[in-house]
């Protein structure tokens, strides 16, 4: 029994290898018929058509747009999904802690390209993430775009190196720091140990990059980097779960008047919508419960977040963060989120163009249209319903997930 | 000298043996001999003289009163282990600074070590001293002779550990971005060995472990310009094509009974790939047996015998900067040579006569069977 | 569990609402008739424009409009934009329960009924998400564990709540902590072998004439009279200790007696395999000792491997999510996925789905069964065995086919009625009828209106009523304490915020005001 089951474990193995084996350049060229095709910055299409060549979106209408290319027909097609908070790195060997604010780090230079979750990603149909820096640090660092599958490298899958600067507020920036007592025996004897350290350090470096604009001889190479926030060059994406953080967050846009400002992990974005619509700041929300109990550092994450924010017309991105389960994917978010109330266009656009156009990667991916990269994911029913099936995955025009062997 | 001392121990306890022990000319006649790239030879003839191989090959004519000693075993040359930490006590780890440059593991080994003895036994001549990973930069690799401790080769690499090992969590750098940010500054404007790295005048060692890693490494390398090789790199078959691209070299780490297939597998593959090789032993870690052993189940694996051999002699001395010097047994090279009881990659051989410069400095005639 | 008095005020604030709505139901009308536009009855079973007709808690009459005779003084719930849907079914959980496991390793003695907290949150959700029948058993860290309970989540009390009591044993074939594998088989074996060894002594004595079984008896109170004073022959199909009958019930040690009745074939089991290894030992102690046929497989993703012997043991199973295993191959390192109910299905298995998840990190969301139930279809799973895995077939392995599962006459009154597709997110349980009383109306939910709308009941402290079921589940008391304590002082910060924000005086906020407009 062990052995023929191990076999079985092996030949799936082999199954998948087979589906996921990159395909022939002639293999990029689809066309797609879809009960419904969900272009997400439009109107959907009833009984439509896209077409797939080189990697691109080439045509979505409602008539077929012919080709001669071969036809996959499923129930509906969505774009690719987009996490904005997958946490696939590789633990504090991703996150420099020898100083507060490592500002210049680029992430992507800490990352494993093989880590099987980004593979995990790719076949619940999440087609591009952005990754971040852990939040052991008050500024990490840069965030990168990336896609997460095509070959591992960082030239072929990057989408944005510098795609957002990564900043932390809450207990987690703090955590580990101590006052030296009577030995001071490592870099760990530092500010900050509070959450109003961490708020401290925070607006020290905004309030330095604010000084070296009059006085260059302040400039350096951090200041460099917070002036590419400051001037709205690049989005902040900063971690605060509760109430207080994302006060602090939003203190922290008025007073050095962030044009970009991502509030990620906001679980309790919710108690203030009003101050978060003054801050201008989009939302990322950590995965929804059906019990509203949970998120991180104790936050109070309500069942229906995502429909509270969305009806103060904030602009919202829903994250799986790295689930191993189903139910807990980023595909899954969006039912969730329908079910205390979200309507579907909005939790698609919160999986979709929402966080490409925060990140500002909306070019090439987030939405069914002409000249995108042809990312997509193909149902076998209603989107985002538990019961679907995401039966097909393509990335740039490649099929990951194959529709014609999924059934 | 200890090892002197030890040595004549350890010839006096055996049979009284039929040759010269001296640096004069002398030849050796073997049943069978990988002498380099290639077959083995049958019958072939080394004519020695000063430490130094004069000739080879089958046929080999040996001049009136050189003195001649025949074997009936296979010949071939000493091995090279290319990456160990034999003979070194006093560890090469600095807690506080992770990046070393100017350290260089040639001042930090024992020559007399008895490490260097049981290396000798197991046909192992030379031995490439590297930092363990645990510096961002450890210092610079040294290669040394096992008999009498010879520094071969005083500034063989420059170690470079684009690896976990070296993050440690209370040790500036703890992550890679910012090793790899402190090392391109350090580039930016190279002193020292670091400054010969970037010339091209002293390859590098980068230590690495899973694929992320050896696919940092190489665009490392290749943002600097760097020539040297991957060590440690297991699963370097896997992304062959890409370090062959790289022009960098591999060294493995010893593999055993218990090694994974991947493991193997990946060993294969670079292999086929043409990239050249080593095998790292980790001494005293590991037995010095690890060496063989390693390129042994390889060649199990489907390595070719010659490629397996390639990877312990001549390749491991490319990789190491000595190939001017060792690793072939060829006119001019050291005579550093290993007579074997029967094939060097069958594991029921073992070396019975060891000579490092043209002396013999380990003989072990097959044992009388163990009486109760 | 460490209980703040906050916690104990919210909770009886919480409650006492309950008690109101199900006393003032407990004065309705025994006669309920619920319309709806579709009717299921069972999986592929539909009524369009149906009636359902409940008296005195058993449904009486299903059918189409107009073919049915509804009695003249019933009351009448739903309407054509309802759809009456069964009570979901589940067929084991150990939620509603202080702490699920006992320290003991062999305790069939313990009832569960004295660890149910009726009040407990669980039972409230379970309630908001249409489960009208549960099988309470205790947690899977056990070796033989104590009785379960089957109940239905309402009332204010275990009595009130029961549906079936003094039910069957909780087994595990898997390492109970601080045992490995080996261990744990032997102190099962032991067990049993223990459980003869003290049956034939008693036996043994008896001929030897000993009265030391009668004289502690007495001593401990137990009545020896009627039919405890008679013994009776050993009966069961795996041993059998001769000469029982020579015993008077009565003087049997209390301890042995459900254990006695596992051995008996008069029990069922649940047994706990947390890996495919497991399956086979479960099935080999439940054959050995007689209990086969009442077994019930309790079984975690890592079983799928085990499908094949779990199919030919005939012996039903409960799948404990997640339901999509996920697995590292060891020699390419790559994750492999299984679907585990759908493979379970493909060779034949009958099987229920749980919406309890194996692992204690999970988030919350897979404690709910109807979601279980659809994620298993979109993982392939045929609907309509997805729908019979959280209704019918849990039922049938409860003993209680003939009560619940589906809506037919004869059967407990217990209906949901949704407002749309069953198992999509978009739809809701509207109103839950339990035994012809309406437990649930979705309009009067307080809770749900504070989860919605973010507030906090009124009169409790933050995080009170965050972490009742999380905390439940974890079971660690001193972590809920601090979880409390920085919900205390979160909720203190708040509360200044907004004294602040009332003196408007905060420069903070008049600026945030401003930058409104500006934006505005």
């Amino acid at each position: 029994m062990e052995k023929s089951t191990m076999n079985e474990a092996l030949l799936g193995v082999l199954a998948f290898g087979l589906l996921c084996a990159p395909a022939g350049a002639a293999d990029t060229n689809w066309l797609i018929k879809a009960k419904r095709v969900y272009t997400a910055d439009r109107e959907p299409i009833e009984d439509g058509w896209v077409q797939v060549g080189d990697g691109r979106i080439r045509a979505v209408s409602a008539v077929s747009p012919g080709g001669g290319f071969e036809t996959l027909e499923v129930d509906a097609v969505t774009p690719g999904l987009i996490d904005l908070s997958v946490r696939i790195d590789l633990g504090f060997d991703s996150v420099e802690q020898s100083t507060e604010t490592p500002a210049r780090l680029e992430v992507e230079n800490a990352l494993d390209l093989w880590d099987p979750r980004f593979e995990r990603e790719l076949r619940s149909g999440v087609t591009s993430v952005l990754v971040s820096p852990p939040d052991r640090a008050v500024i990490g660092g840069w965030s990168v775009a990336l896609k997460t599958g095509g070959p591992p490298t960082l030239e072929r899958r990057r989408i944005a190196g510098r795609a957002a600067l990564r900043a932390a507020i809450g207990d987690e920036p703090s955590d580990g720091n101590r006052p030296a007592f009577f030995q001071p025996d490592s870099f760990y004897n530092r500010r900050p140990t509070t959450r109003m350290g961490v708020e401290w350090v925070l607006r020290k470096a905004f309030h330095d990059a604010l000084a070296a604009r009059s006085d260059a001889a302040r400039a350096t190479s951090e200041t460099q980097v917070y002036e590419e926030v400051l001037s709205g060059k690049a989005p902040l994406i900063v971690s605060a779960s509760t109430t207080q953080d994302i006060r602090t967050a939003c203190f922290l846009q008025r007073e050095f008047k962030l044009p970009r400002l991502i509030l990620d992990a906001a679980a309790e974005a919710w108690k203030d919508p009003p101050m978060v619509v003054a801050s201008g700041a989009s939302v990322v929300l950590p995965p929804l419960t059906f019990g509203g109990r949970g998120g991180n550092d104790f936050a109070f994450h309500s069942w229906n977040s995502a429909a509270l924010l969305h009806e103060r017309g904030l602009t919202i991105a829903l994250s799986g963060h790295n689930a191993l389960e189903r139910g807990e994917r980023l595909a899954a978010q969006p039912g969730l989120a329908m079910h205390a109330g979200l309507p579907f266009d909005a939790a698609l656009a919160a999986v979709t163009i929402n966080p490409a156009r925060m990140i500002g990667i909306d070019g090439r991916v987030g939405s069914i249209a002409v000249g995108k990269d042809a990312d997509l994911v193909l149902w076998d029913g209603k989107p985002f319903e538990p019961s679907s099936r995401i039966v097909g995955v393509l990335l740039e025009g490649e099929l990951v997930l194959d529709p014609r062997t999924a059934k | 000298m200890l090892l002197t001392a030890l040595l004549s121990t350890v010839l006096a306890a055996a049979p009284a043996p039929a040759h010269p022990i001296a640096t004069d000319a002398f030849a050796i006649r073997a049943r069978k001999a990988y002498i380099g790239a290639g077959p083995a030879i049958e019958d072939c003839v080394v004519l020695l003289d000063g430490g130094r191989v004069r000739e080879v090959g089958r046929g080999v004519r040996v001049p009136d009163g050189t003195p001649l000693v025949e074997y009936d075993g296979v010949l071939t040359a000493g091995l090279i282990a290319c990456g160990s930490y034999d003979g070194i006590a006093s560890g090469t780890t600095d807690p506080t600074r992770a990046y070393l440059p100017e350290a260089r593991i040639a001042d930090a080994f024992a020559p007399a070590h008895p490490d260097f003895g049981r290396l000798l036994e197991a046909g192992i001549t030379s031995v490439l001293l590297v930092p363990r990973p645990e510096n961002v930069i450890g210092g610079v690799t040294a290669l040394v002779k096992t008999s009498g401790g010879t520094i071969v080769k005083r500034d063989a690499q420059l170690a470079v550990a684009l690896s976990t090992n070296a993050l440690l969590f209370n040790r500036e750098p703890t992550s890679y971005s910012q090793a790899l940010m402190q090392l391109d500054e350090m580039l930016a404007r190279p002193k020292g060995t670091l400054a010969r790295a970037k010339a091209g005048e002293l390859p590098v060692l980068l230590q690495v472990g899973p694929e992320h890693e050896i696919s940092r490494a190489i665009g490392f390398a290749r943002k600097h310009g760097l020539k040297g090789t991957l060590f440690g790199a297991e699963l370097a078959g896997e992304m062959a094509a890409e370090i062959r691209e790289s022009g960098l070299a591999v060294v493995f780490h010893p593999l055993w009974f218990g090694s994974d297939r991947r493991a193997l597998r990946s060993v294969v593959a670079l292999s086929e790939a043409g990239v050249p090789f080593a095998f790292a032993l980790h001494a005293p870690d590991r037995s010095p047996e690890a060496l063989r052993i390693s390129a042994a189940l390889c060649v199990r694996a489907g390595l070719p015998l010659e490629a397996g051999l390639q990877a312990l002699t001549a390749n491991a001395a490319r990789i190491a900067g000595v190939a001017d010097k060792l690793g072939r047994v060829e006119r001019g090279l050291s005579a550093d040579l290993v007579v074997w009881s029967g094939d060097p990659l069958d594991l029921s051989s073992r070396p019975t006569h060891v000579y490092v410069d043209g002396v013999l400095a380990h003989a072990a005639p097959i044992p009388a069977p163990v009486k109760d | 569990m460490q209980t703040s008095p906050s916690t104990l005020f919210a909770r009886s604030v919480l409650a006492s609402s309950f008690a109101l709505l199900t006393s003032g139901l407990a004065l309705a009308a025994d006669k309920l008739v619920i319309e709806a536009g579709r009717v299921i009855t069972r999986p592929g079973h539909e009524i369009k424009n149906g009636v359902i007709v409940i008296e005195n808690g058993r449904i009486t009459k299903v059918g189409a409009q107009g073919e049915v005779d509804k009695p003249w003084d019933a009351t009448v719930i739903g309407g054509p934009q309802y759809v009456a849907f069964p009570g979901f079914v589940e067929a084991q959980t150990s939620r509603g329960l202080d702490r699920p496991n006992e320290n003991i390793d062999v305790a069939p003695f313990l009832d569960i009924r004295d660890s149910i907290d009726p009040i407990n949150f669980a039972y409230e959700d379970y309630l908001r998400h249409g489960v009208t029948t549960l099988n309470v058993q205790q947690g899977g860290n056990c070796v033989i564990g104590g009785r379960g309970m089957v109940v239905r989540p309402v009332g204010m009390t275990v009595d009130e709540m029961a549906v079936r009591t003094d039910y069957a044993l909780k087994l595990s074939a898997s390492p109970k902590a601080g045992k490995s594998a080996a261990t744990q088989a032997m102190a099962l074996r032991r067990a049993f072998e223990e459980l003869r060894k003290r049956l034939e002594k008693q036996v043994q004595d008896k001929r030897d004439g000993k009265a030391r079984d009668k004289r502690e008896a007495l001593f401990q109170g137990r009545e020896l009279e009627g039919d405890k004073a008679k013994g009776r022959a050993m009966e069961g199909k795996g041993w059998r200790v001769d000469g029982l009958e020579l015993v008077p019930r009565g003087e049997l040690d209390e301890k042995d007696l459900q254990l006695l009745e596992l051995v008996e074939g008069k029990r069922d089991a649940y047994v706990w395999c947390a890996a495919a290894m497991d399956v086979r030992k479960a099935l080999d102690l439940a054959k050995e000792n007689g209990f086969l046929e009442r077994t019930t497989l309790v079984l975690a993703g890592d079983c799928w491997k085990a499908a094949d012997v779990v199919a030919a043991s005939g012996r039903p199973a409960i799948l404990i999510p997640p339901l999509l295993h996920v697995e590292t191959e060891p020699i390419t390192g790559k994750e492999v996925e299984t679907p585990v109910a759908k493979v379970f299905a493909e060779k034949g298995v009958k099987f229920a789905i749980a919406s309890e998840t194996g692992q204690a990190s999970s988030l919350p969301s897979h404690h709910v069964l109807w979601y279980q139930a659809a994620l298993a279809i979109g993982q392939g799973l045929p609907r309509e065995r997805a729908i019979a895995a959280v209704t019918t077939v849990p039922a049938e392995i409860l003993g209680l086919r003939d009560r619940v599962g589906s809506l037919e006459e004869g059967k407990d009154g217990n209906v949901l009625l949704l407002d749309g597709e069953p198992l999509s997110v978009r739809t809701h349980v509207q109103f839950v009828v339990i035994e012809g009383k309406t437990a649930y109306d979705r309009s009067k939910d307080i809770r749900l209106k504070h989860l919605l709308e973010g507030k906090e009941p009124p009169g409790t402290q933050a995080g009170a009523a965050d972490f009742g079921a999380a905390g439940a589940g974890k079971a660690d008391a001193k972590k809920d304490a601090l979880k409390q304590d920085e919900a205390a002082e979160r909720k203190a910060g708040e509360e200044q915020r907004k004294a602040d924000e009332k003196q408007s005086s905060g420069p903070h906020f008049s600026d945030a005001d401003a930058a409104g407009e500006e934006r505005g």
